[in-house]
């Protein structure tokens, strides 16, 4: 199936305006999603899994998905992290229910329990030789080349990324010094520590949730809340990165004073007057060198770094269907960090995830614009805000990353 | 369980008076709901003390000794900033909820402060889409009595499913 695909052309023709164009038909054609989960998710990109410290331990486990594709990361007994598709190489059944889970010296199918030792291998297959001499599997059988399908991993920084590719590059090269300068930011070889999880379902386009986060035209002017209080505005210094290939960007910026002046008076909704009843919730401390309070770095092809004033988190883009996306976020602090500032930031945890001041908002927004453009498959979005390229800016009244998403991601799907 | 066993439980020395402790928790719940699907949500920390702690946990965080929560609001002025947020800044879509609140149990009783679980489940209308159930968990709550009238001192909403729907705007 893959390979045929993979050789099949794609009967869709992009809009000739190019990149400042979007054609509704991403959203919803089922073939544009069989392709992205071969040659995006299945293909040569590194995908956020998880972080190290949550599978601290020798066959200590969690599940996960890569695009649709179900996966799980372990540990093995040289410490090495290990990433296998969750799926029985007998007949494909899902051989680890649980969710996480400590300690495994291996995994057992439940089905005809064959099982797998924590670097894939096969290494008992009941009735193998048959039970009284009758049955078992042919003599030539060679347990060898039936083990479970391993990703190849790259570790950096107490984070986890995998590929289906093994040809892939180290993830430094992957993502180039750029965008690793922001990673390296908030993940500098600091001891992490998971804060807590939240996951939501969004009827919306995976595509969408980076566009979302790629556009920061939007962030100065929906944002009732993030405007109010300053924490990001259009007229607030800041500015927008790309690396070459137009699909990582990064937007940043930094807090400003909570006034009414020209840059808001276009946001009609902006409430200088208003106050928190519990300030407590928002009591930001800087944290790391430089202006910046607000970093917020998309990595192709499933992850959003997040780091807003003191709340900091992984947001994971797993596919569903065309028309489905599910957003797991992974908050984080640090393990030797005071518990003054572990519970800053799980108070400024409710700007964010599916209850946020902030992100609700989008998830409102994402699930409706899939509701405006499920239908018409033939008209198409305009992103040309700040021109017609895409390009690093010093400001944030720009649409340039959604542009370079599109280019690079034209590119890839060979659209 | 019977009356007798709850009254056990509660350390109460009259079955009656566990039961009326039940009726309040139940009519208490009642208007909480009510105050939330058809009525003003500006009115929703009055059901709460001055120094409460209402949280929206993912089981998967509780169960896990993980201290996020998905919503989580400290004393009355967190509440109030909570139903700010909701009425002034929030951009979702029109929606309504209703909440189902059953089995309710008193754990026991501290100093004045009652210790009492129940299930609850919050279904959602989108008003032109079918209702669908938005989260499903349990209450973990302690109330006091200001006069007559019981207040949360603490809620802890705890949701089953990993997964929510989308948004969840208004409070469960």
């Amino acid at each position: 199936m893959a390979t045929q695909l993979k050789n099949s052309p794609l009967n869709f023709t992009w809009p000739e305006e190019g990149f400042t164009r979007v054609p509704y038909w991403v959203y919803t054609a089922p073939e544009i999603y069989a392709r992205e989960q071969e040659v995006v998710f299945g293909g040569s990109a590194y995908s956020f899994i998880g972080f190290e410290c949550e599978i601290p331990n020798t066959g200590d486990f969690r599940a996960t998905k890569v695009g649709s594709k179900p996966v799980i990361y372990t540990r093995d007994e040289t410490g090495q992290v290990r990433v296998f598709a969750n799926r029985c190489a007998h007949r494909g059944v899902q051989f680890c229910y649980e969710t996480h889970g400590k300690g495994k010296t291996e995994f057992i199918c439940p089905y005809h329990q064959w099982t797998y030792n924590l670097h894939g291998e096969t290494i008992a297959i009941p009735f193998r030789r048959g039970l009284k001499k009758q049955g078992g599997m042919p003599k030539d059988f060679d347990m060898k080349q039936h083990r479970l399908q391993e990703l190849k991993v790259a570790t950096y920084n107490g984070t986890i990324f995998a590929s289906f590719d093994h040809g892939m590059p180290s993830f430094e090269e992957y993502l180039g010094p750029k965008m690793l300068h922001w990673v390296n930011r908030v993940f500098n070889g600091r001891p992490l520590k998971v804060l807590g999880y939240q996951r939501q379902r969004l009827r919306s386009n995976w595509k969408l949730m980076f566009e979302n986060i790629k556009d920061p035209y939007h962030a100065s002017l929906m944002h009732v809340f993030l405007v109010s209080f300053s924490l990001f505005r259009a007229d607030n210094p800041s500015k927008v990165q790309l690396d070459g290939t137009g699909l990582h960007g990064v937007q940043i910026s930094q807090r400003g004073e909570q006034k009414h002046d020209e840059g808001t008076e276009d946001i009609r909704q902006n409430i200088a007057h208003l106050k928190l009843a519990n300030p407590n919730m928002l009591q930001p401390e800087k944290e790391y060198p430089g202006e910046a309070t607000v970093v917020m770095q998309t990595i192709w092809p499933n992850l959003i770094i997040q780091q807003q004033s003191n709340t900091l988190a992984m947001r994971q883009i797993q596919t569903v269907s065309p028309q489905e996306f599910e957003l797991h976020w992974t908050y984080f602090g640090y393990a030797d960090e005071s518990e003054e500032m572990t519970m800053k930031r799980l108070r400024q945890a409710n700007l964010m995830g599916p209850a946020g001041f902030v992100s609700a908002d989008d998830s409102e927004v994402m699930e409706a614009t899939q509701f405006g453009v499920a239908n018409y498959p033939e008209a198409k979005a305009v992103v040309e805000m700040g021109g017609r390229d895409f390009e690093d800016t010093d400001h944030m009244v720009t649409e340039s990353m959604i542009r370079g998403f599109y280019s690079g991601y034209r590119k890839i799907m060979g659209l | 369980m019977d009356a007798k066993t709850a009254n056990t439980k509660t350390g109460s020395s009259k079955p009656s008076d566990a039961r009326a402790l039940r009726a309040d928790i139940y009519d208490f719940n009642s208007a909480y709901a009510a105050c939330i699907d058809d009525g003003d949500i500006m009115l929703w920390p009055d059901f709460f003390t001055e120094d409460a702690v209402y949280k929206v946990i993912p089981r998967e965080n509780w169960d896990q000794n993980l201290p996020l929560a998905t919503i989580f609001a400290e004393g009355r002025g967190g509440l109030i900033d909570r139903t700010v947020a909701i009425t002034k800044t929030t951009v979702a879509r029109p929606r309504y909820l209703r909440h189902f609140i059953s089995n309710i149990r008193v754990l026991g009783t501290d100093t004045g402060v009652i210790r009492a679980e129940a299930n609850y489940m919050v279904v959602e209308t989108m008003p032109t889409e079918v209702t669908r159930i938005l989260s499903a968990g349990r209450y973990l709550d302690k109330f006091v009595y200001e006069g007559k009238e019981l207040k949360l001192k603490q809620r802890f909403c705890i949701y089953d499913s990993e997964i929510v729907p989308a948004t969840i705007v208004y409070p469960f």
